[in-house]
């Protein structure tokens, strides 16, 4: 056993420029994977987390017909108390309840349309990017112990322009109430937002949850939970977390007509976001198997000619009665030692180079941040190591590699050893 | 029972444009070998001794006639048992030695009865002994491009013979050694094939080395003359 190993290293070294070559080719590829979808994946999780982070979260709770009709009388009774129950399972990083409805925002000449939405001041800045997006006064105050809920609201910049109001002015918002009476809610606007997003900007207002519920008679209840994790993969629609939370803190059921609580996932809020990682994963999966191809290719190539250095010592060994299949098998210990020597190589400087660029983040040009802002991602991309890419990255050239040698060493069993005996070196 | 025999035993190569020409490089031979002789095959270039010993070898397939090693035909051997037969019963020694230059002397050795089977410990010892005897005691670590013409035509002979072959094969293994150190060469064989009784058929042109052989065959265009 010792002497096939100690063959197969000192093999190795036999041309050690060439073997250099093959292990430099195998870690750059390494290198360049573990770099490259570490930072494609934390790509995704920007995206993702700053999308959700805008309004939906990675799992939004609501009524399966609010769902399909968002009517303010299809509430969620028990949403704030399914909200907190979830905030405190250590899986789930926040989680908020809303209510939410149009309203008319008027002032003496016009009247413009609004979305009102009520919310958890304290937990709707762990949901959400937009209480951090008011660029003038502030955002609403938290709740606290206070027993009544502060008349105030954060407006969208646009809206408080087209209204002529701005902070310290007063809001008049109507509405309709679950039972059709006339919902009215008064409130001093305290901070505007500019989350740079139009339709948010033209139409959005936020009050503290308990107002809403006031003026819009909810009794209550709300319309939404949002949940964010720590890791949006470990969001998902149907985990026993969510389940149980939702038995046991919603009056609605499976069976409550047209109302179960339906659960949606990031992917089915975000469609848009989803279709985006698909084609980049498609696309750079290309990118990747010809990359990974022209390298397999170009060691292949060196083994061809390694074998060819060797016909004389392969023509002996066969005289001498070693079997086709042994001496290939040496090529493919030497292989694995070489690819081993790359892939460990690549996989460490892959891992720190990553690790580095990823902290200090990338910016991806200013041609990309345009299409960036769409999804709402700033500009330099923050990423970690994708640990999993490290020992896959390392075990494909493995595999690619074997394979190489697996078909370049073919000819060890055509070979003619009376002619492979006499050839010159 | 002889150790290898052969009848009417025929090799044609074809050369030329469109193979045309047809080149008889062994032309019914018919041979007998027994155990323990030292035989040498000498000729002029080109008169067939690679080519039959290649044959006795089983390296090589004839065109036509029979070969027997041990009163096992070879005709109709298919590779693998073609290749477990000279594992077992055959050594060979080539002119340019064709070491491993990775290994060192006693890893060439060891390598051939790896390739048999044999465990490590005894694998070791067998290849220190062998080396022992071919004079080669104290320079079993060295490798090959650290070491003469000569030194490494000895691990080569210790390489072939650890296994015990039954036939050892040597083409020209003398060509690329001076006259002092191919007569040390010769003296080795000789005393090996005694003392081991290892059969021992020996191609050479040189005419001297021919005679350290009892038993002399000589050959032209093919065919045994004498
Ligand atoms: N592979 C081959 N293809 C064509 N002809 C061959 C081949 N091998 C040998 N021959 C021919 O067969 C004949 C015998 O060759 P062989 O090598 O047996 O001669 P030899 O006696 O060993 O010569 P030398 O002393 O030069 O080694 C020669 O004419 C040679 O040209
Ligand atoms: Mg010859």
């Amino acid at each position: 056993m010792q002497l096939v190993w100690a063959l197969a290293w000192r093999n190795l070294w036999r041309n050690p420029r060439r073997t250099l070559l093959s292990a430099g080719a195998v870690a750059f590829m390494v290198f360049i994977l573990i770099f490259v979808v570490s930072m494609q994946y934390g790509s995704y999780d920007t995206m993702v987390n700053h999308g959700a982070s805008v309004v939906h979260g990675h799992v939004q709770i609501q009524r399966t017909d609010y769902v399909d009709e968002p009517r303010v009388r299809f509430v969620l009774e028990g949403a704030q108390a399914l909200a907190t129950r979830l905030r405190n399972d250590k899986s789930i990083k926040a989680a908020t309840a809303r209510a939410m409805s149009t309203a008319l925002a008027s002032n003496e000449e016009t009247t413009h349309g609004a979305m009102v939405i009520g919310v958890d001041p304290a937990n709707e800045s762990k949901v959400s990017w937009l209480p951090r997006a008011v660029d003038e006064g502030r955002y609403l105050a938290t709740t606290g112990n206070r027993t009544a809920p502060a008349a105030e609201a954060v407006i969208g910049r646009v809206l408080a322009k087209n209204l002529g109001l701005t902070v310290g002015d007063e809001i008049v918002l109507l509405g309709v109430t679950p039972e059709d009476g006339m919902a009215v809610l008064i409130a001093n606007i305290v901070g505007l937002i500019s989350s740079g997003q139009p339709a948010l900007d033209r139409a959005l207002v936020h009050v503290p949850l308990g107002l809403f519920q006031e003026a819009f008679e909810m009794q209550g209840a709300a319309h939404s939970v949002a949940v964010m994790y720590d890791d949006f993969n470990d969001a998902s629609a149907d985990s026993d977390v969510l389940n149980n939370a939702i038995a046991d803190t919603l009056k609605e059921t499976a069976d409550t007509p047209g109302g179960p609580p339906n659960v949606a996932l990031w992917n089915r809020l975000m469609p848009e976001i989803q279709g985006a990682i698909d084609s980049d994963k498609a696309s750079s999966g290309v990118l990747y198997s010809v990359l990974v191809i022209l390298v397999t290719f170009s060691i292949a190539n060196t083994f061809v000619m390694m074998l060819f250095e060797r016909t004389r010592e392969f023509g002996t060994l066969l005289a001498m009665g070693a079997k086709p299949l042994t001496l290939r098998g040496t090529i493919q210990l030497e292989t694995l030692l070489l690819a081993a020597i790359g892939g460990l190589v690549g996989a460490l400087l892959g891992a720190l180079t990553t690790y580095f660029v990823g902290q200090a983040g990338i910016s991806l040009g200013a041609e990309a941040e345009s299409v960036l802002a769409q999804f709402q991602m700033p500009e330099r991309i923050h990423f970690g190591v994708l640990w999993k890419a490290l020992p896959m990255a390392v075990l494909l050239m493995i595999c690619t590699t074997q394979l190489a040698a697996w078909f370049a060493t073919q000819r060890v069993h055509r070979m003619q050893i009376v002619e492979a005996i006499r050839e010159e070196m | 029972m002889s150790i290898v025999r052969c009848e009417e035993l025929s090799r044609y190569y074809y050369q030329g444009a469109e193979n045309a020409i047809e080149v008889r490089a062994l032309d019914q031979v018919d041979l007998q070998i027994e155990p323990g002789e030292f035989v040498s095959i000498a000729g002029p270039s080109g008169s067939g001794k690679s080519t039959l010993l290649n044959m006795l070898g089983a390296l090589d397939q004839p065109t036509s006639g029979k070969i027997w090693i041990q009163d096992e035909l070879l005709n109709g051997l298919n590779k693998t048992e073609l290749a477990d037969l000279r594992l077992r019963r055959l050594g060979f020694v080539f002119q340019s030695y064709n070491l491993i230059p990775v290994l060192s002397a006693r890893e060439n050795v060891e390598f051939v009865l790896q390739l048999q089977g044999v465990g490590a410990a005894p694998r070791k010892a067998r290849a220190d002994s062998m080396l022992e005897r071919v004079g080669l005691g104290e320079l079993t670590d060295r490798r090959p491009a650290e070491m003469s013409g000569g030194q490494q035509q000895r691990v080569a002979i210790a390489r072939a013979l650890a296994s015990e072959p039954d036939l050892l094969l040597a083409d020209e293994p003398s060509a690329n050694l001076d006259s002092q150190t191919t007569a040390d060469l010769m003296n080795l064989l000789t005393e090996l094939n005694r003392s081991l009784g290892t059969t021992i058929v020996m191609v050479t042109h040189d005419t001297e080395v021919m005679h350290y052989a009892e038993r002399q065959i000589k050959m032209r265009d093919g065919k045994i003359v004498n």
